[in-house]
């Protein structure tokens, strides 16, 4: 059965569904109330209303099917809803409610009962202990996070699938803090049915996405994970944090979202193999995502930096040197073409240093030149904005040449809370930013290895 | 099953070369020496220095038990061969003979076959000899693998250079790396084979051989 009736539903059931401010099935409510198109079914029996809503006592009793159910109810009430929704054919079931196998013993017994429940239905079943799905488009937002605590995710074009339901909603929290947008989240848990295969499999034909980010623990099935996948790679970068990489580090994983970490040796094979793009932590997985799904393929390893501090420059430099990028050596041409513009006392080489006082005018010029350059595959433009010179027409120069050129272009701007506003406007505007720009050099080599990788297995 | 078939499920170094040598994957002339002359006549044709190991799908770590020995000189093969069978006398082995080998060089490599619960079999490759359990460099790839997977398995292991040669060292062939690392991927895709361990694979300009094997199959 299709997952689609888990992101574009037409009605949503939440099971659990309170009048309590601070319960799950609360705040639910309230978050659906205010994005959600569709009709919204509470259900729970001793109410008769839930936040403006009529209340159901029970799934059965809602005059249609929903397409989603979402239950946040203790385990074993779980349980017994979950039977009922099967009998009735709910399509899917976003399963909120923890106390599975992650516990142990206890939980083991209760999923089984779950996982018996679902067994030749068509119900399909996202979770249980998950914390839910957010998608932009359609405004489901299953997730129980009070919204006056959490940034309300931006549209964009990257997915997000997080086993852990802490570590998925923190990056879209921030990520949404400056300026990333995302196209749909999923919160996958135990994936007692719908596994992050699954979702990939989905995510795959979603025409809203264009990269994909997975936090993950363990794999459900190594094998069927590697061949979708690898697939999935030739059409769009997946970005993959995967914890549980030590021992200790495993061992709390099992405790976690109950799934085996396995030999990180073998999935770091298996992900090169596949095309993976991977992060090794937080900041990573959000600098590679936005970069690679933003970004125009670069045709080779070569990069023009320019910028308005010297210092910028050899800093970025150091950096490329590390990676297997390489700092383009200027045409002749190129040469000829910058120094028209140059100010007497500049120097023109790359990193093209535009000196303190460089205007955005002079960015303009030089970025139109570097980016038009034959040898040239990438650009990176670094800015001090503190300066008297620069103002904030330096957002529309860097806007433009991002997004008039063929090739990659991103922006490094440093600095606090001013500096921030430009990075947080430029990153909106499609333009992948960073405030250091070593990062941006690292999301660059990430950007080149992987369009590598695609050319050479498409 | 065709291994198992002939040799059952517990087989030892000698077969397990025969069985990798008909697979195209390189391995050491050799012999297995009934008679201490069957190891001199061995010895003869090869040159010296050869190389002497019990051969028994029983013991698989032959230098702890003193099942293994490299022999110089022509006059001690006969010594050797008695001496080897000595040590084992007391284990509880089917001795199938003595292995005599040529003796080959290069540096240490190592390759196989490993089953993972979670990708099922991979490739491995990286630093062998006594440096696996200090250094750790291998890499892995889940299987099937292709010619370009083998290719960014060399480039990744840390002691990468060891290929491009060091100090003075002529740099390894690694087509041919690749070929026999392909070759050991295909092999190690029968389905009676669980894990398969060559350590020390040698490599040392156009010449990469297997050095030891142990193969665990399983019905």
């Amino acid at each position: 059965m299709s997952l689609n009736e888990f992101f574009e539903p037409e009605s949503i059931a939440v099971v659990g569904a309170s009048n309590t401010p601070g319960k799950v099935g609360n705040t639910v409510v309230k978050n659906l109330k205010e994005t959600f198109n569709g009709e919204i079914f509470p259900v729970n029996p001793k109410h008769d209303d839930i936040n403006g809503l009529k209340c159901y006592s029970s799934v059965k009793d809602i005059k249609r099917v929903p397409d989603n159910v979402v239950i946040a109810v203790p385990a074993k009430i779980a349980n017994k809803v979950v039977e009922q929704c099967v009998e009735i054919g709910v399509p899917t079931i976003t399963m909120l409610t923890s106390g599975y196998e992650e516990i142990g013993e206890e939980g083991e017994e209760l999923q089984k009962e779950l996982e018996h429940a679902l067994k030749g239905s068509e119900t399909r079943m996202i979770g249980p202990n998950c914390l839910g799905i957010w998608v932009g488009d359609s405004g489901v937002d299953s997730m129980f996070l009070p919204g006056y605590k959490m940034n309300s995710p931006l549209k964009g074009n990257i997915a997000l699938i997080s086993q852990s339901g802490a570590v998925g909603s923190a990056v879209i929290d921030k990520a949404s803090s400056i300026g990333v947008g995302i196209s749909k989240f999923v919160s996958y848990g135990n994936q007692l049915d719908v596994s992050e295969t699954d979702l990939l499999e989905f995510l795959e034909k979603d025409e809203k996405t264009d990269a994909v980010a997975v936090y993950m623990e363990g794999v459900k099935n190594g094998r069927k994970f590697l061949e979708k996948v690898k697939d999935i790679s030739k059409k769009m970068p997946v970005i993959v944090l995967k914890s549980g990489k030590t021992d200790k580090g495993s061992k709390a994983a099992e405790s976690h979202t109950g799934s085996l970490a396995g030999n990180y040796k073998v999935y770091r094979g298996a992900f090169k193999q596949a095309g993976v793009v991977e992060a090794e932590c937080n900041k990573e997985l959000l600098d590679y995502s936005k970069t690679l799904a933003k970004s125009k393929k670069p045709e080779g390893n070569r990069v023009a930096i320019v910028t308005n501090g010297g210092g910028f420059g050899v800093l970025s430099t150091d950096t490329i040197e590390k990676t297997e990028l390489e700092i383009a050596e200027l045409s002749e041409e190129t040469v000829k073409e910058l120094e028209k513009n140059m100010k007497e006392y500049g120097n023109v080489s790359n990193p093209l240093d535009l000196i303190g006082d460089a205007k955005p005018q002079e960015y303009r010029q030089a970025m139109e030149t570097l980016v038009n350059a034959d040898e040239v595959d990438m650009l990176l433009c670094i800015s001090l904005v503190q300066t008297e010179q620069m103002d904030t027409t330096f957002i529309d120069v860097l806007e433009d040449i991002k997004n008039n050129s063929d090739k990659p272009v991103v922006g490094s701007i440093l600095g606090g809370d001013y500096s921030k506003l430009h990075r947080v406007y430029l990153e909106k505007n499609g333009v992948p930013m960073f405030e250091y720009p070593e990062r941006a050099v690292e999301a660059f080599e990430k950007l080149y290895t992987y369009s590598k990788w695609r050319d050479e297995r498409s | 099953m065709d291994i198992i078939e002939k040799y059952g499920v517990n087989i030892s170094e000698k077969q397990v070369k025969d069985e990798m040598k008909e697979f195209g994957i390189p391995v050491p002339e050799n012999v297995l020496a009934e008679t201490p002359g069957e190891a001199e006549v061995f010895a003869e044709k090869s040159g010296l220095p050869v190389v002497m190991k019990i051969d028994s799908a029983d013991i698989k770590h032959k230098t702890d038990v003193g099942a293994i020995k490299k022999v110089h000189c022509f006059e001690n093969i006969r010594e050797s061969f008695e001496e080897l069978l000595n040590n084992v006398e007391d284990l509880d082995a089917d001795i199938n003979g003595v292995l005599v080998e040529e003796c080959v060089e290069g540096n240490e490599f190592i390759a196989g076959i490993n089953n993972d619960p979670q990708f099922g079999k991979v490739l491995m490759f990286g630093l062998g000899g006594i440096y696996v359990e200090v250094f750790e460099d291998v890499v892995f790839r889940p299987l099937p693998v292709d010619e370009k997977d083998v290719r960014d398995m060399l480039d990744e292991i840390d002691s990468g250079k060891l290929l491009e040669g060091v100090r003075g060292q002529p740099e390894a062939d690694r087509d041919k790396l690749v070929e026999v690392l392909m070759d050991i991927a295909k092999f190690g895709e029968n389905e009676c084979i669980r894990e398969l361990d060559v350590n020390p694979m040698f490599v040392k300009r156009n010449t990469v051989k297997v050095g030891d094997a142990l193969l665990e199959l399983e019905v």
